[in-house]
């Protein structure tokens, strides 16, 4: 099915300031960039069950905001059946930017946390408007929900031996199993 | 036996403007009133495993901060098999000190600020409880995966979790240590004078 909307999921860290920058970036797309097409997926509800935020996931392409090497954005998705269309792990793509978040607040939008979060916002902008471009050729499965509680407790660093994916720039990756992006394409989608 | 530290488990949500809130009540807590003696942890990791976040809900006692009616954070621990020692709830809170949550998500407004504060506040005095009180027990837990709630909201995470309201907004959970609860006219003075409040976001530097 064609794509009308996007949802954005943040890894919803707390410690680290790559976990902030994903939860502003999400703000920024939500409120600012493409205000009427973004879902914001809240981890902890849809673990919880409640209604919207399950469905969301479920009819919706997913952007994985991964603020460290652990991927709990990619990898909370993963454990419920859920593939993300795109997944950005941001420290790389930080380094790959020239962005260096090691004196960004984790606590206040300010200096480089925010700055960032703009720059990913703004990318991610440019992947959802290619996606639900009209005439897009992208198209979205709906993946049946499921509980693995038997694989919870099994961390890897960014996903390894559990998810692979094809690297559209350094920090940006899509799992080989979703669609390719737009901007795969010939003529691209940025 | 007091404890080294304690953990703080905000609810870790994204689209009410509550999390903003309880987020910002973890950071007072971690950065202005116990540096060094509490630990912030998040619910996403403590479903993936991510080693080091796993064992701070089970080696400390752990504050949960549930923010909004959903409570999340209750739930999170009950699907790990984790009992927190104490669960502030955020409603209740704000009922009482009657400082709005607001309407704004990457940073609360001046009134959601000072019900973080508030939070802060009540976490910091239970917390200080278990980390000086000698007679304050606490024992390791170990997680397992509890798939009871998980996706299913229809589940009664207060009757789970036998809670128990001590005072307007903390509440004892069953099978755990009692804490006590002391206002401490310092910790209000520290947080009225130490932790700044933010008007506007534009322009915001920090």
């Amino acid at each position: 099915m064609a794509v009308r909307r996007i949802c954005m999921h943040a890894c919803g860290g707390i410690t680290r300031v790559g976990a902030t920058v994903a939860r502003l970036a999400t703000y920024v797309v939500a409120e600012e960039l493409i205000p009427e097409k973004t879902l914001i997926s809240c981890a902890p509800a849809f673990l919880r069950g409640v209604e919207e935020d399950v469905l969301m996931v479920v009819k919706s392409p997913s952007f994985a905001l991964d603020g460290c090497e652990w991927s709990c954005g990619s990898n909370l998705l993963y454990l419920a059946g859920i593939t993300p269309a795109v997944r950005f792990h941001l420290p790389e793509y930080a380094e790959a930017q020239g962005f260096d978040l090691s004196g960004g607040s984790r606590r206040f939008p300010s200096g480089v946390t925010k700055e960032f979060s703009r720059f990913v916002a703004e990318r991610v902008s440019g992947i959802a408007g290619g996606m639900m471009k009209k005439g897009s050729p992208y198209t979205f499965e709906r993946p049946e929900l499921l509980k693995q509680p038997d694989k919870w407790f099994r961390s890897a660093p960014n996903m390894e031996g559990i998810m692979e994916f094809v690297q559209i720039e350094p920090g940006i990756y899509r799992p080989v199993s979703m669609p390719p992006l737009p901007e795969e394409s010939v003529d691209g989608g940025r | 036996m007091a404890v080294d530290k304690v953990t703080i488990f905000p609810c870790g949500g994204i689209g009410d403007p509550v999390s903003s809130v309880t987020r910002l009540a973890g950071y007072i807590l971690d950065e202005d009133l116990l540096p060094g003696r509490v630990e912030l942890v998040s619910i996403p990791p403590i479903i993936t495993g991510v080693p080091e976040e796993l064992e701070r809900v089970q080696a400390y006692p752990v504050i949960a901060l549930d923010g909004c009616g959903h409570r999340c954070g209750s739930n999170a621990l009950n699907l790990v098999g984790i009992r927190p020692a104490a669960r502030l709830f955020t409603p209740r809170v704000r009922s009482e000190t009657k400082n709005a949550i607001g309407r704004r998500r990457p940073f609360p407004e001046v009134s959601g600020q000072r019900l973080a504060k508030d939070l802060a506040e009540r976490a910091a005095a239970i917390a200080r409880h278990m980390l000086e009180d000698p007679h304050y027990e606490f024992q390791r837990q170990t997680a397992a995966p509890n798939p009871e709630g998980l996706h299913d909201e229809s589940l009664d995470i207060e009757e789970t979790m036998g809670y128990e309201e001590i005072e307007s907004g903390c509440y004892q959970c069953s099978g755990m240590c009692a804490f006590k609860l002391e206002k401490d006219p310092e910790l209000r003075r520290r947080l009225e004078e130490d932790v700044q409040e933010y008007e506007e976001l534009d322009g915001f530097e920090r």
